[in-house]
């Protein structure tokens, strides 16, 4: 027996426990990995700041609402000594306060979006739809700011009219996306677009629909907000084409072509505005947007994982990914060095330099990993024979190795390499420690083992790197954080586990053989 | 890789670093006498109180401030040995020895006071202990028996001997070569020789790749050799491991030209190597015992 059984039992217990309720829990929550895998989220703030107000004002907002794209959840809403409702039009949702015998009035609206990209398959033979159902048609007439019957939009759209829809569509696109960008935020319809052949995105948009409307394919502008860290006063405004029951997004001014990126926020569907509100009032708004990382199975139970570290606290998720999965890399390490026999350096340095190389990118991580040796490999040699003390030589190299990093720095920088300029602080230092361990070895024993340490050590952290760069491993540890008693439960069994180590077979393989053929 | 028989044989007979630790390091010896063997400073200290044989200690300097006022009471010697008390591998370790004018030598050369002194700070800073201060152990130095010098004329070669619960398991003698720059260290290119314990005679030498039955160097015979004070060199062995609340030890023993064998110090955690130099499993000695 190589464990005692005593241990087993321990070892079992939390092993196969944790592993129990993990199983039950995501039966229970009816968990998905897609829902446990970490996720970009944004808070979005709609604030509303007012004053000189009449005995009787408004105030009306589109809100988010959860569809196929885009999951929302209402966080606060401001209402007190307002009268709150939420109202749907043919448009969306729309929120509305009113406000009474009041001279001024600041109430905001808070929600969370989970959104993700969507695009369509539109191949290059998509043929013309005909016969289309009745409610369609008010998306194949012209409307105040889509004059799609105008003569100089007729015109134009006769002129870029395909033979199939696909290209009709990419000509009325590439037309529109042709016209010089405005950014003014003014509303501008199709008509003035084509005319100053000059557009913002709500003017480019407009012109867009009204050629699809002019050549008789259903279409509409639609409205939203692009996420992103920022408070900002801008909305946006694309365009959407009915094709076999489906919405198909265009946004010709950052050229997306029948997709729309994760991170645009939609809101209203049709020619409308954003807010709109009782006039001759002094009144500013602005969207607060803040981008953070959690899953949705978090929020609803908070209490149940770790998230509410990110959720809460705003630890950075790269702070938090080196924290929580350094037990699981060490844990790699444990196994490489107990079971295989691989001498490392250090216990925790190679699942460290696993991180270092998350950091700093894989390939550049290399680089500085080989460079920072060179260079003590280089200094070791002159400092030995300095004969200076531990610690001072110690420094130097430190030194050295800091100054190396530093010029990769710099030339990431020179050569707007991101990730090998930015992020350097724990590399710096797991490489610095690196250097310590690989001149100490170089001064206890010789090259050679240096050297065959180094490799295992990079051989580990080689196998340590996808550990940290996985977002699903991440995201584990986060919602089931009952696992890491499992990884304690490995752990004991490794610990009390005599059997012989994998290089020991290699090791001891020679004498085994001498003594079958009796050379004594 | 390897056949099912020779992997079941290597299993059956070789102690590994893991069972070592736990069902022997671990398991007979209590962590906190650990520093009693880790420390050869304290470890003399325990063979002294005893009478076990071993180096006389001339001196201890345990702060920079004392260097002077030890070396005064240690400088009449003829002859020095300076170690660190928690160095390892050899390391630090410096022989002195006086001229006809009464100068230092160390290595052949003249070395002046001043060098010997920052020598002390270095080991006090821990240089050789990496990082953590240290104590120098200023102690008798040892002259190799002439038996050595039959086999190796440089370096002082050592016996390791294993022993569990006070009876000797396994023995060698490590010696050192050419490329082992007069350490005896297996890993540091010294030799390892299993020894007969039962005749008291010398096995075959191991450099880490190959055997031999003479030395590698000089050809001098070395399998069959007998070793002198063989036997008082084990019931020294077994009363070092008496003295000591530590029932798994590696002892090294030296063989002096005047004194005949010494203790040099002890190891709570022996290596492994010995097996390849006995072509002997200690887990085939250790699982009947």
């Amino acid at each position: 027996m190589l464990i005692q059984k005593k241990y087993v039992y321990l070892a079992l217990i939390l092993l196969v426990l944790p592993v129990m309720i993990v199983v039950f829990k995501s039966q229970f929550y009816q968990n998905s990995v897609y829902d446990i895998l970490p996720k970009n989220v944004f808070k979005v703030a709609y604030e509303f700041d007012m004053f000189n107000l009449p005995d009787i004002a408004s105030v009306k907002a589109y809100v988010p609402e959860t569809n196929g794209r885009q999951i929302i959840r209402t966080l606060t809403v401001d209402r007190d000594s307002n009268k709150f409702r939420t109202i749907k039009n043919q448009y969306g949702k729309q929120a509305e306060w009113k406000i009474i015998n009041q001279y001024d009035a600041l109430f905001s609206y808070e929600f969370e979006v989970e959104s993700k990209s969507i695009s369509f398959e539109l191949p290059e033979y998509t043929p013309f739809e005909k016969d289309f159902a009745d409610s369609l048609s008010v998306y194949l007439n012209p409307s105040e700011y889509i004059q799609s019957k105008e003569d100089s939009i007729q015109l134009l759209a006769k002129e870029l009219k395909s033979y199939n829809l696909y290209f009709t569509l990419r000509r009325n696109f590439d037309f529109v996306g042709a016209i010089e960008r405005s950014n003014t935020s003014v509303l501008t319809d199709a008509v003035t677009t084509l005319k100053r052949n000059r557009g913002s995105c709500n003017g480019k948009s407009r012109l867009f629909v009204a050629l699809c409307r002019a050549q008789g394919i259903p279409a509409r502008v639609a409205g939203g907000i692009i996420l992103e860290n920022t408070q900002k006063r801008t909305s946006h405004l694309w365009a959407e084409v009915s094709y076999q029951g489906h919405w198909i997004p265009f946004d010709i001014i950052n050229n997306h072509f029948a997709e729309l990126p994760a991170h645009y926020l939609e809101l209203y569907k049709g020619d409308d505005f954003l807010i709109s509100r009782t006039s001759d009032i002094e009144f500013y708004y602005q969207f607060r947007i803040k981008e953070s990382f959690q899953s949705i199975a978090s929020s609803e139970r908070k209490n149940a994982s770790l998230w509410s570290l990110i959720d809460f606290g705003g630890i950075p998720i790269d702070l938090l990914r080196g924290i929580l999965l350094l037990p699981l890399a060490a844990l790699i390490v444990a196994i490489f060095r107990n079971i295989i026999g691989l001498k490392t350096f250090g216990i925790f340095l190679p699942a460290l330099i696993g991180l270092a190389l998350v950091k700093i990118s894989f390939i550049w991580g290399l680089v500085a990993f080989f460079a920072v040796i060179l260079v003590v490999s280089i200094l070791h040699f002159p400092l030995e024979k300095l004969g200076l003390l531990h610690t001072p030589k110690l420094v130097i190299m430190l030194t050295c190795v800091v100054l190396t990093l530093l010029g990769l720095s710099i030339f990431g920088l020179k050569n707007n390499l991101e990730s090998l300029s930015t992020a350097m602080f724990l590399p710096v230092i797991v490489l610095a420690i690196t250097a310590e361990r690989f001149a100490k070895i170089l001064v206890e024993d010789n090259f050679n083992d240096a050297i065959q340490m180094l490799a295992s050590t990079f051989f580990i952290a080689f196998l340590c790197y996808p550990i940290f760069s996985a977002d699903l491993l991440l995201g584990v540890f986060l919602t089931y954080p009952e696992l890491y008693f499992s990884i304690l439960g490995i752990m004991i069994l490794l610990g009390r586990w005599i059997g012989l180590r994998v290089m020991e077979y290699f090791r001891f393989s020679d004498f085994s053989k001498y003594k079958l053929n009796k050379v004594v | 890789m390897f056949s099912f028989l020779k992997r079941q044989k290597i299993e059956a007979e070789v102690l590994g670093i893991n069972k070592r630790n736990i069902d022997f390091v671990y398991a007979k010896n209590p962590r906190k006498y650990f520093p009693l063997a880790d420390d050869k400073v304290l470890c003399k200290e325990v063979l002294h109180q005893k009478n076990i044989a071993c180096a006389e200690t001339y001196g201890v300097i345990e702060r920079i401030g004392d260097i002077q006022k030890v070396w005064i009471n240690v400088e009449f010697h003829q002859k020095l040995a300076v170690k660190p008390a928690n160095g390892s591998g050899g390391g630090g370790i410096l022989i002195l020895k006086k001229d006809k004018d009464g100068n230092w030598l160390s290595g052949g050369r003249v070395i002046t006071e001043e060098r010997i002194f920052s020598h002390f700070a270095r080991i006090i800073m821990g240089m050789y202990s990496f990082g953590s201060s240290d104590r120098v152990l200023i102690e008798q130095c040892i002259e190799p028996h002439p038996f050595f010098a039959e086999i190796f004329p440089v370096g002082v070669p050592d016996f390791r001997v294993i022993l569990l619960e006070n009876e000797p398991i396994m023995s060698m003698l490590r010696v050192p070569t050419e490329k082992s720059d007069g350490k005896a260290n297996l890993h540091q290119g010294g030799l390892g020789i299993g020894i007969d314990m039962k005749n008291g005679q010398l096995r075959q030498a191991y450099d880490g790749k190959n055997y031999h039955d003479r030395h590698p160097d000089n050809n001098n015979v070395i399998s069959g050799k007998k070793i002198p004070y063989w036997e008082t060199l084990l019931s020294l062995a077994i009363e070092t491991s008496k003295a000591f609340p530590l029932d798994y030890l590696g002892i090294d023993i030296v063989l002096d030209k005047n004194f005949g064998p010494m203790i040099m110090e002890i190891n709570v955690r022996p290596g492994l190597g010995i097996q390849l130099a006995n072509k002997e499993g200690l887990w085939s000695v250790l699982k009947n015992f």
